[in-house]
C-alpha cells in the first residue's frame, strides 16, 4: 500500500519557524545588579589574602594609629618634599608585598585615583595644573594608605584593633555581626533576583515594583535572621553584658613600626610647615 | 554623596567628627532603651547595617539610560527606629570606609554626619508629622525626598566652604577646589532631579511591602515617657537667656546702621553704611530688643524665653491628637 500523500499542509504558525524576540543587546539593570552582587559574593568568600610578616608581627592597634596618623600627616601636609618622603616610606613598605599582591594593590589603587580624579579634573579650568596636580598627589597618597591597610590587615584584626583602642562593645558588636550577615542577606538577594529572572518571561511593566517586594522580602528575612541570632545569643549565655577581651601590650616592634609615622610628624611640625 | 579624603580639610574633618560623638553617645544611649524593650534591636543593628549596604549597592534604573542607587537612610529609620538608624548607618559607613574604599576615612565624621543623622531623622520628623496629619505615605514620600537633598546641601556646603577656610597665600585652595557657588548647585542639581525621586520610590514600595505583609514589623514609637527633665531643662535655659547681656559688644552682623557705619570707617572700607541698610525696610517689633517698659533689661529676656516657650508647646499642643478617650 502506497502510502498517501498528505495534502493538509501545516497551519502557518507551526510550519514557519518564529524566532523569539531577540533579548535586549544592552544588559539590563537586574543583570548588571546580579554581576555586582556576585562580585562583592565573591570577594566575601575569597577575600584577598592578607599579608602578614611573620617575624614582624605589629599589633592591630598600632596598624590602626600608624593608617590615622599618616593620613591625617598627608592631609594636613603642604611640602612637596615631605610629601614625597611620605611617598618613599609607602613604597618601600609596598616591596614586602609578594608580586601578586602588589598588582592587584596596583589594579585596585589606580581605579579609585581614577575615581577621585573625575570629580577633580573640571577645577583644572578654576584653580590651573599646579593645584590640579597637588590634589591628585595627595589624593593619590592617602588611597594608597588606605589600600595597603586593606591588603595588610583582616576583619578579625580591624575588630580587634578598634577593642583595643576602647571602641564601644555595642558597635564593636554591630560591626561584626554586619560583616557576618552581609553575605547571607547578599546571598538571599542573589537568590531572590535569579528566581525572579528566571520565572519572568516577558518584560516587567514596572521593574519598580518588584524591588519593593524584594527589598521588603529582604528586610523581613533580616527581621527573622535578628531573632534567631538573639535566640543563640540567649542560648550561649549572653545576658547583655560583653565580656572584656585581654588587654594586649604593645611590644617595642610596634613603637619601631609607629617610628617612621612620628618622625615624619616631627618633621612637619619643625620644619614642613 | 561619600566625600572622600582630601576634599575636606583636617580642620574641618575634626570639627564634624567631634560633633558626631555626642549624636553617637545619645544614639547608644536610646538604642540601649530600645534594646531592652525589643531584644531583637540588638543583631537587627548589624543586620540593618549589611542591609543599608546592599540598599547601596543596588542600582536602579532611571530614565536617560542611566542608573542611581538610594541611601535607604529614611527607610531604616522608619523600620527601626530613627536612633537604631544612625547607628546601622554609621557601621555601614565605617565599612564602606575601611573594607571597600568608598568614602574617606578623615571625612567619616562628615559623611555620618550627611547620611546617618542628617538623613534619617529629617526623613523621620517628616514622616511622623505626616502620621499625625493621617497622610503617612505622602510624609514619608516627602520625607525621602527632603531627608536625601537636604544631606546633599550639607555636603555641598561642607565641600564649597573648603575654599574659604584653607588656601595658599595666593589664594589657591588646598582641598576641595569647588566654592559653594559650585559645590551646592552640583550637589543639589543632581539630587533634587534623580537622586531624590529614586530614593523616594524605593522608599515608598519596600514600606509598601513591609506595611501589607508585616505591618507589626514597622518601628513603634516608644509611650511617652516623663517629660519632667525636658521642662526644667527649657526653664532653666530661660532663666539663663539674659546671660549674653555680659558681653559688651554686639553679636557679629547684628550692628544697626550706625554701629556698622563706624565698623567700616574704622577698617578703611567705607565712610557710609550700605544704601540698603539705611533706606529699608525698618520694622519696629512690639519689644524691641527684648526690652520692656519698666521693668530691667535681664527680666524682659527671661519673659521673652518663657513666652517663646509657651507658645511653641500651646502650637505643639494643638498640633496633637486626642490620645484619652473620655468615659461618660
Amino acid at each position: 500500500m502506497k502510502p498517501t500523500p498528505s495534502t493538509t499542509n501545516l497551519p502557518e504558525w507551526l510550519s514557519n519557524p518564529t524566532t523569539s524576540p531577540s533579548r535586549p543587546s544592552k544588559v539590563n539593570f537586574w543583570q548588571r545588579n546580579q554581576r555586582h552582587l556576585r562580585g562583592l559574593l565573591n570577594h566575601l568568600a575569597q577575600p584577598t589574602p592578607i599579608v602578614t610578616d611573620q617575624r614582624w608581627h605589629i599589633t592591630p592597634q598600632i596598624k590602626l594609629i600608624r593608617l590615622l596618623a599618616l593620613v591625617i600627616l598627608i592631609a594636613l601636609i603642604n611640602n612637596v618634599v615631605l610629601l614625597w618622603g611620605l611617598a618613599l616610606l609607602l613604597g618601600s613598605q609596598l616591596l614586602w608585598l609578594p608580586p601578586q599582591q602588589l598588582r592587584q594593590f596596583m589594579s585596585h589603587w589606580l581605579v579609585s585615583i581614577g575615581i577621585a580624579a573625575i570629580f577633580v579634573l573640571p577645577s583644572y579650568w578654576l584653580a590651573g595644573p599646579a593645584t590640579l596636580g597637588f590634589f591628585i598627589f595627595k589624593t593619590s597618597l592617602m588611597l594608597a594608605n588606605a589600600q595597603y591597610y586593606r591588603f595588610t590587615t583582616s576583619v578579625q584584626d580591624l575588630l580587634t584593633g578598634l577593642k583595643a583602642l576602647h571602641c564601644p562593645d555595642i558597635f564593636i558588636m554591630t560591626l561584626a555581626i554586619a560583616l557576618t550577615y552581609l553575605r547571607m542577606l547578599g546571598q538571599h538577594l542573589l537568590l531572590t533576583m535569579e528566581a525572579l529572572e528566571l520565572r519572568t518571561v516577558a518584560p516587567t511593566k514596572h521593574p519598580y515594583r518588584l524591588i519593593g517586594a524584594l527589598f521588603g522580602n529582604l528586610y523581613l528575612k533580616s527581621y527573622t535572621y535578628a531573632l534567631e541570632l538573639y535566640a543563640a545569643m540567649e542560648a550561649r549565655g549572653f545576658n547583655g553584658h560583653y565580656s572584656r577581651g585581654i588587654a594586649s601590650s604593645n611590644h617595642w616592634r610596634d613603637y619601631l613600626a609607629l617610628s617612621p609615622a612620628l618622625v615624619a610628624w616631627m618633621l612637619f611640625i619643625f620644619w614642613g610647615r | 554623596m561619600h566625600i572622600p579624603d582630601n576634599y575636606l580639610s583636617p580642620a574641618t574633618c575634626g570639627t564634624l567628627i567631634a560633633a558626631m560623638a555626642p549624636i553617637w553617645t545619645v544614639a547608644g544611649i536610646k538604642v540601649k532603651a530600645q534594646i531592652k524593650r525589643h531584644h531583637e534591636t540588638l543583631p537587627m543593628l548589624g543586620i540593618a547595617a549589611s542591609l543599608a549596604f546592599l540598599i547601596m549597592m543596588f542600582n536602579l534604573p532611571i530614565p536617560g539610560g542611566t542608573t542611581a542607587h538610594a541611601v535607604g537612610g529614611t527607610l531604616l529609620a522608619v523600620l527601626i527606629g530613627p536612633w537604631a538608624a544612625c547607628l546601622a548607618l554609621t557601621v555601614t559607613l565605617l565599612l564602606q570606609a575601611l573594607l571597600f574604599g568608598d568614602g574617606g576615612i578623615l571625612a567619616f565624621g562628615a559623611n555620618a554626619l550627611n547620611m546617618a543623622v542628617i538623613m534619617p531623622f529629617v526623613g523621620y520628623a517628616c514622616y511622623r508629622l505626616g502620621q499625625k496629619l493621617h497622610h503617612e505615605k505622602l510624609g514619608l514620600a516627602i520625607g525621602a525626598y527632603v531627608g536625601i537633598n537636604t544631606a546633599a546641601l550639607v555636603a555641598g556646603i561642607e565641600l564649597g566652604l573648603q575654599p574659604l577656610l584653607a588656601h595658599t597665600a595666593s589664594g589657591a585652595p588646598l582641598y576641595c577646589p569647588y566654592g559653594l557657588n559650585v559645590a551646592v548647585p552640583a550637589m543639589l542639581t543632581a539630587h533634587l532631579l534623580i537622586a531624590g525621586w529614586v530614593e523616594v520610590a524605593f522608599t515608598l514600595l519596600v514600606f509598601q511591602f513591609v506595611k501589607k505583609v508585616a505591618p507589626t514589623n514597622l518601628y513603634q514609637v516608644p509611650a511617652r515617657t516623663n517629660q519632667r527633665p525636658w521642662i526644667a531643662l527649657l526653664l532653666g535655659l530661660a532663666a539663663l537667656s539674659p546671660l549674653g547681656l555680659l558681653a559688651s559688644n554686639t553679636a557679629w552682623g547684628e550692628w544697626d546702621a550706625t554701629e556698622l557705619k563706624q565698623r567700616l570707617v574704622q577698617q578703611h572700607v567705607s565712610t557710609s553704611a550700605p544704601r540698603g541698610m539705611v533706606h529699608g525696610f525698618h520694622f519696629q517689633a512690639l519689644f524691641s530688643n527684648y526690652d520692656i517698659a519698666g521693668l530691667p533689661i535681664s527680666m524682659g529676656y527671661i519673659l521673652s524665653a518663657l513666652t517663646a516657650v509657651l507658645i511653641f508647646l500651646l502650637l505643639i499642643r494643638g498640633l496633637q491628637h486626642e490620645t484619652n478617650t473620655i468615659n461618660h
